[in-house]
């Protein structure tokens, strides 16, 4: 455990272990913030401050929170940093906090933090917990943005506002259009999952 | 202000739902049935299996629900184990809890109470047979393989190294009764596997019949095992 | 004033449904749809959970803004939640083991339930009475309730069904809650709040 490369805890998030598509956490901002790209990232550049954070401080405080009350310990320290987030992005960057909406505060049961919090940063020093937060927080704004984009692009015929087709698929920005699109990318990765894994065995 | 009352709220708030949450887990708490942790402490705790119940935890619910006979504990019954059961199965339930109470909740004591305030003639236990440490285990199956005839001894046996029968795990007590010096009867689990008369057999065999045996299956315990299996 | 109450309690269930409209509570959409039995259990958690966590948080509230302080909002929400969610596990283990038993790791992940923070901070944001509050959580817990059992109802009978490899497994629980998501926005437009 302890070789295990820096560079491989932050890579980890990104492809092997991504949140959203291979450890089904934190669907609900998933589905409900992609309407577009650039929803998609801010909402996933919140997350990742967020997750950085809280990483860092759970770190740093794991040997003085007696064992029973981690878990409201926890919750406690991401709900503070969420407070901080929601009130920096009101003041800063108003259009997009009004668009996030409920989902800003939402942040803090989103179970990738409590889960990274619990599973890593709670046994591991702050260094690799600070690059554990920001892999996973990067796979999870790569994914949201790639899942943002292709709703976008079938909705609205654009990627990151910028007009590319005129096929314009209403249904795609609204509810199913979300479930949907989640559940064909999540079919993709599977497809080249079994491939990867196909292939292995023949070259065994 | 605003932090004095910040500060303030999150107290008052935090430490109301911690007196709420450890009001509500005494006042719901879920007793654990005392019968079930008086029997544990009659069992010998040796976790051979030969019950048919996962574990000596397991057995002493069975009990307690009146799931399991009360003679199922092997190697129990011979140091009294079923007459203690039928004292404590027979004992009413609240005695029972306020006996456990008294002894402020040590099992040993309050068997030991039961036991004399009852009047019943009860074997005392004998020694509870230890099981065998890793380095017991691994030394004596080092030297099996100096010795044909307990190799196939051995690989008759359960080899679970429950300690019941005396002897530090199960590649000592083949070596033992490969020389005669132990009767296999003393293979409480195994006798379920019919291992005294798949003993018995090896017994017989000459020593040339027992290295054509291990020659056959290069030694290997899971086909020796085969070869006995009628 | 019973209609807006009818109205409020009609959306939260058929037309802004809170799973399928609002994307809330969908970990354990997904989660414990298996089977239904499971997805009864969860309902009826759930929504106990929400009716009492509303009331709660609406009157904390109040006092967070009597005192000026709506800052702490989140975090005192967060805090009740996750004390209600301790003392449901408390009260079912000691009242019906066997649905605590079923429930399993279920339980206390009712408290990152992104439905119940959502739903207390919805009933502030919109500024609703006491009232309006509970029928809203009730018509919320309802609502979670509906979704819940009808995709677990799907998914025993998918159980059955040869499903191409790829899709096996979460692609096409997300597909068939598209579709059922698709047919509840059939209820658009049926009230007009």
């Amino acid at each position: 455990m302890m070789a295990e490369s820096k560079f491989s805890v932050l890579t980890n998030g990104i492809l092997k272990q991504n949140p959203i598509f291979i450890q089904v956490l934190g669907m609900c901002p998933t589905l409900a913030t992609t309407t577009s790209a650039e929803n998609g990232l801010g909402m996933g550049l919140a997350t990742t401050a967020v997750l950085a954070m809280s990483n860092i401080t759970i770190s740093l405080v794991r040997k003085l929170i007696p064992d029973k009350i981690r878990i409201p310990a926890y919750i406690v320290i991401i709900a503070s940093f969420v407070t901080m987030i929601d009130m920096l992005m009101h003041g800063f960057v108003y259009d997009l906090w009004k668009t996030l909406g409920l989902f800003i505060p939402l942040i803090v049961v989103n179970c990738i933090i409590l889960g990274r919090a619990e599973a890593y940063a709670s046994k591991n020093n702050v260094l690799r917990s600070f690059l554990d937060g920001l892999g996973m927080g990067l796979g999870f704004t790569a994914s949201l943005v790639l899942l943002g984009s292709v709703r976008e692009f079938l909705g609205n015929g654009s990627i990151f506002n910028y007009h590319l087709s005129d096929v314009k698929m209403f249904a795609m920005i609204l509810p199913p259009g979300a479930f949907i699109a989640l559940g064909m990318l999540a079919a993709f990765f599977n497809y080249l999952g079994i491939r990867r894994s196909k292939a292995k065995k023949a070259a065994k | 202000m605003t932090v004095v009352y910040s500060v303030l709220f999150m107290a008052i708030l935090g430490i109301g739902a911690g007196v709420f949450l450890a009001f509500a887990s005494a006042k719901f708490a879920v007793k654990k049935d005392p019968r079930i942790t008086l029997i544990e402490a009659s069992l010998p705790g040796v976790n051979c299996g030969a019950c048919g119940f996962p574990g000596c935890s397991a057995f002493a619910k069975a009990i307690a629900e009146g799931k399991a006979p009360l003679d199922g504990c092997v190697p129990g019954k011979r140091s009294g184990v079923p007459e203690k059961l039928k004292l404590i199965m027979e004992t009413d339930v609240d005695k029972l809890t306020a006996l456990f109470e008294e002894t402020e909740e040590d099992a040993e004591k309050t068997l030991e109470k039961l036991i004399a305030t009852s009047g019943r003639e009860v074997k005392a236990a004998p020694p509870k047979p230890k099981r065998p440490t890793q380095e017991e285990i691994e030394s004596y199956r080092d030297k099996l393989k100096e010795n044909p005839r307990a190799t196939v001894v051995f690989a008759v046996l359960p080899n679970i190294n429950c300690g019941v029968c005396g002897s530090p795990g199960c590649a000592a007590f083949a070596l033992k009764v490969a020389g005669k010096e132990e009767n296999a009867d003393k293979c409480v689990p195994g006798k379920r596997q019919n291992v005294p008369e798949k003993v018995a057999k090896i017994m017989e065999l000459s020593q040339s019949e027992i290295q054509k045996i291990i020659e056959d299956t290069s030694g290997e315990p899971a086909e020796i095992k085969k070869k006995f299996e009628s | 004033m019973a209609t807006r109450l009818v109205f409020i309690f009609l959306s939260a269930i058929l037309i802004n449904n809170f799973v399928l409209s609002r994307f809330l509570g969908i970990c354990p959409f997904l989660g414990v749809s298996k089977k239904i039995d499971t997805a009864v259990g969860m309902s009826i958690a759930v929504t106990f959970v929400m009716i009492m966590a509303s009331i709660i948080t609406w009157l904390l509230n109040i006092l967070l803004d009597m005192l000026s302080i709506p800052f702490l909002r989140t975090i005192v929400f967060i805090l009740i939640i996750a004390t209600l969610v301790q003392f449901v596990e408390i009260f079912l283990k000691k009242t019906s083991p066997a649905l605590y038993d079923a429930l399993g790791i279920f339980l206390p992940l009712i408290t990152t339930n992104c439905a119940i923070l959502g739903l207390a901070l919805l009933n502030v944001q919109q500024n609703y009475t006491l009232l309006e509050t509970i029928v809203n959580s009730a018509g919320a817990g309802l609502g979670f309730a509906l979704a819940l059992i009808l995709f677990s109802t799907i998914r025993e009978r998918m159980e059955l069904s040869e499903i191409p490899e790829p899709f096996r497994g979460t692609a096409i629980a997300l597909i068939t809650a598209g579709l059922l998501s698709m047919a509840f926005m059939g209820f658009q437009g049926l009230v007009k709040l």
